[in-house]
């Protein structure tokens, strides 16, 4: 891991003085200072000094209150949403992806989280089970490409059917990747690698 | 003979003859009165001598036959009176009876028969009374010789004179077809009672006995009439044994000597034998044969028959036994030529049997029917005009000497309807062949000598049978038993060919049958095995993905090669098995072929190293395209991998050895077809048969899947073809792959027939 790289920076700060908010939120600092001043951004100062310091909770609370998307705060971890039925298929995956500090994990179980993690989540991949107990893998890919603010989430169908008329049913519907269970783990990996546009890394 | 009674319309047709027997007229009153009179003990002498001299002319006549009778009395028999106290009673009764019973059949006779033709036969009305009188009289001078039989001769003479007047009965109310049952009598040479029998249903016993009973006359000649003709063993034991064996010996003396006509014409039973049977001396024939023609031709004379002295009688006997003896030797004669043609028939009917063999073919059979024709009938060459149904052509065929098929052809389509017009109108008769018609068949436009084979004149196949030459003998036709068994022979042969051609239709849709069945039943295993993989791919993939997941991540943890090397093939092993369950999940529901124009060679190329890929071996390869197209519609990928499973399967069978991938179109029905030819071991059938079948193979347990061809089939179905395997035991294998080549230019669709 690079430790150059500006994004890994604010990804791991904790605090953040006026000039680093006004640069992740892409403001002036006067108006950092301006809204620190008026209560709208919460903070505190330095103890004997007048120095203002912003939490980093408080700064995305903000950012989010404000309509500021905080990919340049967050995008350092990719979220991913895993979707299985199967708890052993959920766990192999956190064995995988949960200690890739490129990754941030969520799974679900049925059709219905999938739908409500998504909403809150905002995965940047979603890794789908074709086969879930209440909707179809197809259902699921559509509704996410119904929502303009998902635009930008890539989906990965595993299944262990491999019929081409379904698989082109899948990419009709908006999966971008087809993956067969079982699979090879470094070749899933480097696809939704490639999907997120990440360098390929050796785990 | 016919048998009677069996037949209800017979019976009642019988009972129609008696009730015109019984139309005929009756007794005199006097006569009648007489018999009714009974015994001399209690009748009254003075009535009946007054009855009978009411009539002179009855009167003078019974005087006559009473003088004749009574031996040394003669001349004192003047009155009716003197000859009842003189010759008894019963001797004037039977007199009387005698003389009404002739005056009445030749008076009614006169009035109801016009005369025969001459020279025809006919019934004899007077050479038949002169029987009957010469019976009589015989029977009287047994019944004076025989004295223990206490047989009256009176009633002997009387007896003797009715036996046969059922004859004249029948012959009165019937006369043509009397008239017929004496020709028919006379030509057998048998009695008349069986053909009366056949011809008019009653015979004259029958006849006789009704006429008895109608005119009154006593019992005892009443069951003489009836009975005379039968075997004296087998008479009844009420029945006058005695009297009927008198009149039996009487009539059998009379036929011998020739005396009058019986009307009968089988052998008559030797009077010695006819003594011997009723326990009689036969040393009294010779004595009543002395004196019969005396005794009959005064009796003739009585009756007013014949005025002819004795010697005459015996010259008419003479010649009545010469005539007799010439109808017989005509009568030999005939039956003597009769029985050498059935003979000759017989014979015929079996050598052509025994040449003939029944399972043979019709034109085999038509050609027996020519040997056995000319064998029978002559000439050796035959020829044969042959329809086996109407509206067929004819067929024609010449044969040779041996009846072998020395030309065939068939009758063009105009000269057969002309033909079968001919032929039709001919009915069972040999038509007049229209000119013409047998141009063009080899066959003499009209042949000198034909006969018609056909079973029955309405029988749909008609065979002619034609000859150049006449045969020797003119009159020498195949007897009507020999046709009929060439004509059955011959439908026996269009029925065997009919039911071989239907067995064999019935093989053939058989076998589509069982293929059709075989195809359904492996269609649905399909079907349920792509429900259970469905299901399997899902709930088998999960575990398979945690056991493949797993050991990948234990892989990457280890840093012992070993054990890492473990891990990974634990990875590997759940990735094959999943395979199998995908392969066996395509092959149930397999894809809609995605079509594309692809290059045929680039397409074999591709199946050629996609086999390298997976068997590691780099085949040595010879490929022909022939005439085949340069670019199809298909779905690259599939037929890549049908192909290469194929390959494989060449390469596993023949590792090393050249295959050849050779292609063309099938010139027949445009398909392509694809073969790949192995020089390896071969298979056996039964492995060629079931090499389609999935995880069967014949290689070691253990080692690969046998989905391969399995699912090489299932690809070439989906694109509407078929895939067949050809092999025999070190011969190699020939697996060829047949596509239809119709393809719509857009390219787009399904190819699946």
């Amino acid at each position: 891991m690079s430790t150059d790289n500006g994004q890994q920076t604010w990804a791991e700060k904790k605090i953040f003085t006026t000039g680093e908010a006004a640069e992740v939120c892409k403001v002036s600092q006067q108006t950092i200072i301006r809204c620190f001043d008026s209560g709208r951004l919460s903070g505190f100062r330095v103890p004997g000094s007048k120095f203002r310091r912003i939490p980093r909770d408080e700064l995305i609370r903000f950012m989010r209150a404000n309509n500021i998307p905080t990919d340049a705060l967050e995008g350092a971890r990719k979220r991913v949403l895993v979707v299985d039925d199967d708890e052993r298929i959920l766990e192999l995956f956190r064995d995988i992806m949960g200690g890739d500090e490129r990754f941030e994990l969520r799974t679900a179980a049925t059709g219905y989280d999938a739908g409500m993690l998504t909403e809150s989540f905002r995965p940047h991949v979603l890794i789908l089970d074709y086969m879930l107990p209440d909707v179809n893998g197809n259902v699921v890919c559509k509704r996410i490409r119904e929502k303009p603010e998902l635009e930008g989430t890539r989906i990965i169908c595993v299944s262990g059917v491999v019929n081409q008329d379904e698989v082109a049913a899948l990419r009709r519907a908006g999966a971008d990747e087809f993956i067969k269970k079982p699979f090879d783990v470094a070749a899933l990996l480097e696809r939704v690698a490639s999907l997120l546009g990440l360098e390929h890394t050796d785990v | 003979m016919i048998d009677q009674a069996v037949d209800p319309s017979r019976a009642r047709h019988a009972e129609l003859v008696l009730q015109q027997v019984d139309a005929l007229p009756t007794l005199s009153p006097v006569a009648t009165r007489l018999l009714a009179v009974g015994s001399a003990d209690d009748a009254d002498l003075d009535e009946i001598v007054t009855l009978l001299e009411s009539d002179p002319a009855l009167t003078a006549r019974i005087l006559g036959l009473c003088r004749k009778a009574a031996h040394g009395l003669g001349d004192r028999v003047t009155t009716v009176r003197r000859a009842i106290i003189m010759l008894g009673l019963e001797a004037v009764q039977s007199s009387v009876l005698s003389v009404s019973v002739y005056d009445l059949m030749s008076g009614a006779s006169k009035r109801r028969r016009r005369e025969p033709a001459q020279g025809s036969a006919a019934f004899d009305r007077e050479g038949f009374w002169k029987h009957a009188l010469g019976v009589a009289c015989a029977a009287e001078l047994f019944a004076h010789r025989y004295r223990k039989l206490a047989v009256r001769p009176d009633e002997a003479f009387t007896a003797g004179l009715l036996h046969g007047v059922g004859k004249l009965a029948l012959d009165l109310v019937l006369p043509e077809a009397y008239q017929r049952v004496v020709m028919v009598a006379q030509q057998r040479g048998c009695d008349s009672a069986p053909v009366e029998r056949g011809v008019i249903g009653i015979d004259h016993h029958t006849a006789g006995r009704r006429i008895a009973e109608r005119w009154g006359i006593p019992d005892e000649l009443r069951d003489v009439m009836w009975l005379h003709a039968q075997p004296l063993s087998s008479l009844p034991a009420d029945s006058p044994r005695e009297l009927i064996a008198l009149v039996t010996l009487a009539k059998a003396l009379c036929r011998e000597m020739h005396i009058g006509w019986s009307g009968d014409f089988g052998p008559p039973p030797p009077s010695r034998s006819v003594c011997e049977q009723a326990g009689l001396d036969a040393a009294a024939i010779d004595h009543v044969a002395t004196h019969l023609h005396d005794s009959a031709a005064q009796r003739f004379q009585v009756l007013g028959l014949d005025a002819r002295p004795t010697p005459q009688l015996l010259l008419q006997s003479i010649a009545n036994a010469n005539r007799r003896l010439g109808d017989l030797y005509a009568a030999a004669d005939r039956r003597a030529r009769q029985a050498k043609r059935s003979a000759g028939a017989l014979e015929a009917i079996e050598t052509f049997l025994a040449d003939h063999d029944a399972a043979r073919g019709t034109i085999e059979t038509i050609g027996a029917i020519a040997r056995s024709a000319a064998r029978t009938l002559g000439p050796t060459r035959w020829s044969a005009l042959l329809r086996r149904h109407e509206g067929e052509p004819w067929l024609a065929v010449r044969f040779g000497p041996e009846g072998r098929v020395e030309h065939a052809a068939a009758v063009p389509r105009d000269a057969s309807s002309k033909l079968s017009a001919a032929i039709a109108s001919g009915g069972r008769n040999v038509p007049t062949l229209p000119s013409g018609a047998l141009d063009a068949t080899g066959l003499r436009a009209q042949p000198s000598t034909a006969f018609r084979v056909q079973r029955g004149t309405g029988a749909s196949q008609v065979c002619l049978l034609l000859s150049d030459e006449t045969p020797a003998a003119n009159d020498l036709t195949p007897s009507d038993a020999l046709l009929a068994t060439w004509a059955a022979a011959l439908d026996a042969a269009a029925r065997h060919e009919q039911a071989q051609r239907i067995s064999e239709q019935l093989a053939e849709v058989n076998r589509s049958l069982v293929e059709a069945r075989d195809r359904l039943a492996e269609t649905e295993a399909l079907v349920r095995l792509g429900e259970v993989t469905a299901g399997a791919a899902h709930e088998m993939n999960n575990p398979l993905t945690v056991i493949s997941g797993r050991s990948q991540l234990l892989a990457r943890r280890l840093n012992d090669d070993a054990d890492r090397a473990s891990a990974e093939a634990i990875a590997r092993a759940a990735t094959d098995l999943s395979d199998m369950i995908t392969a066996l999940h395509l092959l149930a529901t397999p894809p809609t072929p995605a079509i594309q124009r692809i290059g045929l060679r680039a397409l074999i190329d591709a199946a050629i190293d996609e086999a390298h890929r997976r068997t590691g071996v780099t085949p040595e390869t010879e490929i022909d395209l022939g005439d085949a197209p340069a670019v199809i519609d298909a779905d690259r990928e599939l037929l890549v991998r049908a192909l290469s499973e194929v390959i494989c399967n060449a390469l596993e069978a023949a590792p090393g050895c050249l295959i050849r991938v050779l292609a063309q179109t099938d010139p027949v029905d445009s398909r392509l077809l694809v073969r790949i030819v192995d020089q390896g071991p071969g298979m056996s059938a039964k492995a060629a048969r079931h090499a389609f079948d999935p995880f069967f193979s014949e290689k070691p347990a253990g080692r690969q899947t046998g989905l391969g061809l399995t699912r090489a089939r299932r690809i070439v179905e989906i694109h509407g073809g078929e895939i067949a395997l050809q092999s025999e035991p070190d011969h190699g294998t020939t697996a060829t792959i047949s596509l239809p080549l119709r393809r719509t230019s857009s390219g787009e669709g399904s190819l699946a027939a």
